[in-house]
């Protein structure tokens, strides 16, 4: 499976992370998805305080008139720990909501931010499936 | 994010005040940010960036002018601010400054060379400072919470967790630990403890509306009848505290929104486990999804399709 | 009229001015470390079981006040983590505010003596004791010293212009003489100029752990200590025990969603003109056209009394009727 951004995207994911070093952020992404390739067109910026269920319910509600009446999809989902150490695992709710997204869209990624240097030049890591409700980071996939 | 909850509007005006002073004046004015620095010292709110790049260059080139406790005081301040940001440079160079002239035996000092090492993630050093000011000063508020804080970023949570409650266990009063302890239980979705914390920061803040809301969302997130009940409660009084009658006195979007879609959220979920609901209740959601439109219309018209699907899928009077 | 000079025996500068100087620096290199010693013993244990109890007082009288405000299930759990279970013969079960017995606190007299007096902080007494140990003895013996040996002639000459007759009693303590300048110091006031001028002296010369005296605050806590209490803590525990056991609980979220609406539609009459003139500049609106029929369809479904009306948000700023 192939994932590629557009820079618009990256920046607007970046940007909302470095706008809230201290707190965890997330968002949705959206873009385009068939079988075996995802291109991700833009996120929409949702929270950088905990996440809680009535506005995320909300939240996703506007989105999906929003992607009806833009006509692009909703795939997937990115998020950032509270603190940036390399070898965090995503956060509970990040790992709840993947799986949500999972089991409603037909094709779906989640991303998580980490540190950009040279392994990582997106700062972005793939998240991937490892049985419900547990999602394991794959360094491999790249991310273009 | 504690602190900005802490923060008063009229403070935050006040804040606001002095920023754009401070960005408009020409010429360095010493005074005025000796002032803004001595407010939000008091306010406690947290600017990094102002009172690293201003506060700086007030102790480099006027510090003979302050008074000279309170320059230490200033010092100490901009310092931590300049671990903030990441100048450590200049952290160290002020921290210099501190060192000759408090001596290492200083608390203060001890834990400014401890946040030192915190920026340079020489975690386990300040770790040990931490415990050692605890030793000796087993009520020291401040190396509690740097403690918290660290095992945060270590990623260890369950060890703050329990920091955090033996600290509680001492100052019971102190909302903002509340308020640390459960966000992290909501990190760990145990939305009822975190219910216990939030509850306890009421009972200290009994009429910030934001905690209200906040509890609400928590009840939401926990789920069931009860619970969705109850956070129709919460919200209302949070409208209660921050009314919805004083429009547009500052100009900006109302910060009772998420108050009113939690309303109809609750209300729906309500609907959606097929219970009766209230006459009160629909009276209320009425209101609510009028309401919602209302500023939607005002603020931002452009986002009134999404605004009105919202109601639309939510709409619990058409679905009957 | 011209004055002689004064000239001063060279055994004055050698065996008063120059000793003087020595024994104050001794002394208050002595003195830090003696402080130092004192301070580093004082029990801080206290202090913290000090703070969690008035830390306890405050939520317990933030609970009486507030209770209406968290739900009753936890208002019980809070009384009975406060107050025990009723009947409990456990001390674990006693709960908080039965954790300290009156009769562990009087089991020690020094503290029963204390607690009665006006001072209820021994910790505080002993500190404040200490401090003026440290800083007042040798004070008084340093004077009495240089007043004994060495008052009732000049020790030296000040190398300055010419003082007003009014530094006279700062400067010449212990001679009395009206034609005497100025600018000649006795050895107590040369004592005293030294003791005052010498902060800064040490500050350098003992530099790296010299606390000068205005320093010490910056050396301590942020946050200063409770206050002191009047009554023994336990008593103040029943008092607070008595007051929760009292509440009967009754929650303001009761009906509170009419509560909201009706006070709503109160406050709301000023509101109401801007509202409408709101709704009227809206009206050209496409979109609003929309809001306006969704509007009047719910409306009309809730309740069938408001059909007639035209302006939907008049209708719903009236009072809600019940019945």
């Amino acid at each position: 499976m192939s994932i590629s951004i557009t820079t618009e995207a990256l920046g607007k994911i970046h940007l909302h992370s470095f706008k809230y070093p201290s707190s965890s952020v997330n968002g949705i992404l959206i873009g385009k998805a068939d079988k075996n390739s995802i291109l991700v067109k833009d996120c929409i910026p949702l929270f950088h305080t905990q996440t809680l269920l009535p506005m995320f319910e909300v939240a996703m509600i506007q989105i999906e008139k929003y992607c009806r009446d833009n006509n692009i999809d909703m795939v997937g989902f990115y998020h950032s720990n509270q603190s940036l150490s390399i070898d965090l695992e995503p956060e509970p709710i990040s790992k709840k909501i993947s799986e949500r997204l999972y089991n409603e869209l037909n094709n779906m990624c989640s991303l998580m931010v980490t540190k950009i240097d040279d392994t990582c030049t997106s700062g972005l890591v793939l998240l991937e499936r490892a049985g419900s409700d547990n999602w394991v980071k794959n360094r491999k996939a790249l991310i273009q | 994010m504690a602190e900005m909850l802490m923060l008063s509007s009229s403070d935050s005006i006040e804040l606001n005040k002095f920023e754009n002073k401070i960005r408009e004046s020409r010429s360095f004015n010493w005074v005025l940010v000796r002032d803004t620095l001595r407010f939000l010292r008091k306010s406690k709110a947290r600017k990094s960036n102002l009172v690293s790049k201003y506060g700086l260059k007030l102790v480099n080139e006027y510090i003979s002018k302050l008074d000279a406790q309170e320059s230490y005081d200033i010092i100490e301040q901009v310092l931590v601010s300049l671990l903030e940001c990441g100048d450590d440079e200049n952290a160290n160079k002020l921290f210099n400054i501190l060192k000759s002239k408090f001596g290492r035996e200083s608390v203060r000092v001890q834990r400014l060379q401890a946040m030192i090492h915190e920026s340079n993630f020489q975690l386990k050093d300040a770790l040990d400072i931490y415990n050692s000011i605890l030793e000796k000063y087993p009520a020291d508020q401040m190396s509690y919470k740097r403690q918290v804080s660290i095992f945060k970023c270590q990623g260890n949570l369950t060890k703050a967790i329990q920091v955090l409650n033996t600290y509680l266990q001492i100052f019971m009063c102190d909302i903002e630990a509340w308020l640390e302890l459960s966000s992290l239980h909501i990190t760990f979705l145990s939305y009822s403890t975190a219910l216990i914390c939030l509850e306890e920061v009421i009972l200290n803040a009994p009429i910030n509306y934001i905690f209200y809301i906040k509890y609400a969302e928590t009840l939401y997130s926990l789920g069931g009848i009860d619970n969705y009940n109850m956070a129709i409660q919460y919200y209302t009084h949070s409208l209660e505290l921050n009314s919805p009658t004083e429009i547009d006195v500052l100009g900006h979007p109302p910060t009772y929104l998420p108050a009113i879609y939690g309303i109809i959220m609750s209300i729906f979920s309500l609907s959606d486990e097929n219970v009766q609901i209230k006459e009160s209740q629909l009276k209320l959601m009425e209101w609510a999804q009028n309401h919602l439109i209302l500023i939607t219309n005002k603020y931002s018209p452009d986002k009134l399709t999404f605004v009105k699907h919202f109601i639309d899928s939510t709409d619990i009077f058409n679905k009957e | 009229m011209i004055e002689a000079p004064i000239v001063l025996d060279v055994e004055i500068r050698n065996w008063v001015v120059i000793p003087i100087l020595i024994v104050l620096f001794i002394v208050s290199a002595l003195k830090l470390n003696f402080s130092r010693i004192l301070q580093l013993k004082s029990n801080r244990d206290q202090d913290v079981e000090k703070t969690m109890q008035m830390q306890t007082i405050n939520r317990v009288r933030r609970l009486t006040s507030f209770y209406n405000r968290i739900p009753q299930k936890s208002f019980f759990m809070r009384k009975a983590f406060l107050c025990g279970t009723p009947g409990a013969t456990n001390p674990k079960n006693r709960g908080l505010l039965s954790s300290i017995a009156p009769a562990q606190e009087d089991s020690n007299p020094m503290n029963m003596m204390f607690a009665n007096s006006m001072f209820t902080d021994p910790s505080g007494m002993t500190d404040m004791l200490k401090g003026n140990v440290v800083h007042l003895v040798p004070q008084i013996t340093m004077m009495s010293w240089v007043n004994h040996f060495f008052s009732g002639f000049v020790a030296c000459k000040l190398p300055f212009f010419p003082l007003t007759i009014r530094f006279k009693a700062f400067l010449q303590r212990g001679i009395e003489l009206s034609s005497l300048d100025v600018s000649y110091v006795s050895s107590l006031s040369w004592y005293f100029l030294c003791w005052f001028g010498s902060e800064g002296i040490n500050n350098i010369l003992l530099s790296d752990n010299f606390v000068s005296p205005d320093t010490q605050l910056f050396n301590s806590q942020v946050e200063p200590g409770p206050p002191a209490q009047q009554n023994p803590i336990h008593k103040i525990y029943d008092g607070e025990r008595e007051n929760i056991e009292m509440i009967r609980y009754d929650s303001i979220m009761n009906n509170i969603e009419n509560r909201f609406l009706d006070n709503l539609s109160k406050k709301t009459s000023l509101d109401l003109n801007t509202l409408n003139n709101l709704n009227n500049s809206n009206n050209n609106n496409n979109n609003n056209n929309n809001t306006l029929t969704k509007i009047q369809k719910t409306k009309t479904k809730s309740s069938s009394s408001s059909s007639s009306s035209t302006n939907t948000k008049r209708v719903l700023y009236q009072k809600p009727s019940l019945k």
